[in-house]
């Protein structure tokens, strides 16, 4: 070996600086409430020139990939698949975008030079995690037979009612303090979570006839690797200070719901109700993958720094047992307003849903039931109307008021600046009343179209295909009729917010 | 509905998620022979290997069971994920269960 990293990387450090010609406070804009230390770890001591090589080997493998599979369709994909792939593509696209922001914002905050090399890199990594999955939709959008939806991903990331969990989730990790960033997003979002998606449903995306996908996961979590890495390193320099363990365990207390409400419903969501050929349930990737390899593997050894169990994480548990179903409620229920071909459940896989989850049916059964009576354009009734329309939005999560299960709903309101506010839960009530500033501004579904006409909303967010009649949406794969806006207006559902008239309801003990 | 405390059990396995291929498959092989713990499993687009407490991926002998030269920062681009803390080093990557 011509030369040793390790020994250069040791070297170059020793090479960092003070500038003398702007004061720390100019030199790191905002502040932090964390202590940092001065030394701190870096575990992949990556230099940037082994980086670029890297990256480059990482693109070329995988674009040469993305050039054969534009060459030979091997097989027809699974629609159910295809058609999900419209809203996932759309919002992790806008997550890894912002990500990259957050990432910036991180090294000009925290001064330690080992830290501030792994987020700058990791800027990059979410710069070509964003390109990856626009190549994928673009791939998509070109090789699927309906291109509709594809082809407004980034428009509706920006204003579908579901994305705005995603938003909701993207904009405090963009706005909260620095070190809380990295400690939320490096390790609830990167270590706990993306593992569960990147890896987790690769096997989904192969088994869908989706090989780019599957690629696009592996490549990216090859990165996320890295990312975890610099949250643990964040962690590590973080701990050498005993003042910073009440910070972090606030924070940890935090991330641990946040990221589980605003990531883990909608990755269970995904690898239970669109994929076809069933392995494991999201249940049992949660166990696997969350409880197992995170909680068990890494979070419980930071006991002995004092590090105390996440204090919602019996919530988040109780929660991981109906997450997916109750998100799937909400989701098709609301089908209209989003912009792809729906393939509900059918009979055989509701046997499975019992099989996985017990009970399943007694809580779920009848919203499927009326689901399928309700497909047809020219029936002229609407699941959503009939189900009497969506329930308050949480301020902090932005998920409708219907978890754990929408007949047992841990929903709670609280008065503020003269504005009824809905929360899903005690938890995101709670680190709403330790922020409120943080969260008031957010502008839900109600926000923006209480008492209008629901085909006005579709005309508006502008999910209609080529004709301008025929919404992108469809509640089936191959409706009889395509249903169009007029179909819609012809139900006379008014969007109507469930806080209007409603009083103050206290939080329940969860 | 109150929720009970719960009971998170500490795992002290280490282990990575290779992207398919011969590279992955010469990892594994190495690792089989090196630690007889080690469960290997494949998946429809990556391999999962898993061993207790610490494993050690030695490049030189990858390589040599490739047939080719071989670095750590190739490694780096199939190795999609780890369980444990790493550590990264010239001819080495070493995942450990104790936090360092």
């Amino acid at each position: 070996m011509a030369r040793s990293l390790t020994k250069a990387y040791e070297r170059v450090k020793n090479i960092d600086w003070e500038p003398t010609y702007i004061s720390a406070a100019d030199k790191y804009v905002e502040p932090t409430r964390f202590f940092l230390p001065k030394k701190a770890i870096d575990p992949f001591k990556t230099f940037i020139r082994e980086y670029f090589s890297m990256e480059r080997e990482k693109e070329s493998r995988h674009y040469s990939m993305l050039e054969a599979a534009s060459r030979i369709q091997a097989s027809q994909p699974e629609p159910r698949w295809m058609e999900g792939m419209k809203f996932a593509l759309s919002n992790l696209s806008a997550i890894e975008y912002s990500a990259g922001r957050q990432m910036g914002r991180m090294a000009r905050v925290v001064a330690p030079m080992e830290l501030r090399q792994g987020y700058m890199m990791q800027v990059l990594d979410e710069m070509r995690h964003t390109q990856l999955e626009m190549n994928t939709l673009r791939h998509h959008m070109r090789s699927w037979p309906d291109p509709s939806g594809y082809d407004i991903a980034l428009k509706a990331a920006g204003n579908s009612v579901g994305a705005g969990i995603f938003r909701s989730l993207s904009e405090d990790f963009t706005t909260c303090d620095a070190v809380e960033t990295s400690l939320g997003l490096q390790i609830f979002v990167e270590t706990a979570y993306s593992n569960m998606f990147f890896v987790g449903l690769s096997t989904a995306a192969v088994q869908s006839g989706d090989p780019v996908m599957a690629s696009t996961m592996l490549t990216i979590q090859s990165d996320e690797s890295r990312h975890m890495a610099n949250g643990y390193a964040t962690l590590m320099t973080l701990l050498q200070d005993d003042r910073n363990i009440p910070l972090i365990q606030e924070t940890f207390d935090k991330w641990a719901w946040r990221g589980h409400m605003g990531f883990e419903v909608g990755l269970s969501l995904f690898a239970d109700y669109f994929v076809k050929h069933k392995t494991d349930s999201a249940k049992e990737m949660s166990q696997r993958w969350l409880i197992e390899d995170f909680y068990g593997g890494f979070y419980k050894k930071l006991e002995k720094y004092g590090i105390k169990e996440p204090r919602w994480l019996p919530d988040v548990i109780r929660n991981s047992e109906w997450a997916s179903h109750s998100a799937a409620v909400y989701l098709f229920g609301a089908w209209p307003v989003f912009y792809h071909r729906y393939d509900p459940i059918d009979a055989r896989e509701m046997e499975w849903f019992e099989k996985k989850y017990p009970g399943w049916y007694s809580h779920y059964g009848k919203f499927w039931e009326a689901y399928h009576q309700m497909t047809d354009a020219d029936g002229g009734m609407l699941v959503l109307k009939e189900l009497g329309g969506l329930p308050a939005f949480c301020q902090v999560c932005q998920l409708p008021w219907i978890f754990p299960r929408p007949d047992a709903s841990t929903g709670c309101t609280m008065q503020h600046n003269g504005r009824t506010i809905a929360f899903c839960s005690p938890a995101c009530k709670s680190i709403f009343e330790n922020d409120p500033v943080h969260y008031s501004g957010f502008k839900s579904f109600y926000d923006l179209y209480d008492g209008w006409d629901l085909a006005d909303v579709i005309l508006e967010l502008g999910y209609l295909r080529e004709d301008g009649k025929t919404l992108m949406a469809q509640p089936v794969l191959e409706p009889k009729r395509m249903w169009t806006v007029d179909d819609i207006r012809r139900c006379r559902y008014e969007v109507t917010s469930p806080l209007r008239n409603m009083a103050t309801t206290p939080a329940t003990a969860g | 509905m109150s929720a009970d405390k719960v009971q998170i059990e500490e795992r002290n396995n280490v282990g990575v998620k290779l992207i398919a291929g011969e590279e992955a498959d010469a990892a594994a092989e190495v690792i089989a022979e090196s630690y007889p713990d080690a469960v290997i499993e494949r998946y429809p687009a990556y391999l999962s290997i898993e061993v207790p407490n610490h494993v050690s991926f030695d490049m030189q002998r990858i390589a040599e069971q490739l047939g080719r030269p071989y670095d750590a920062p190739t490694f780096l681009v199939i190795m999609s994920s780890f369980n444990g803390r790493i550590n990264v080093e010239d001819d080495r990557i070493t995942i450990s269960s104790e936090i360092i």
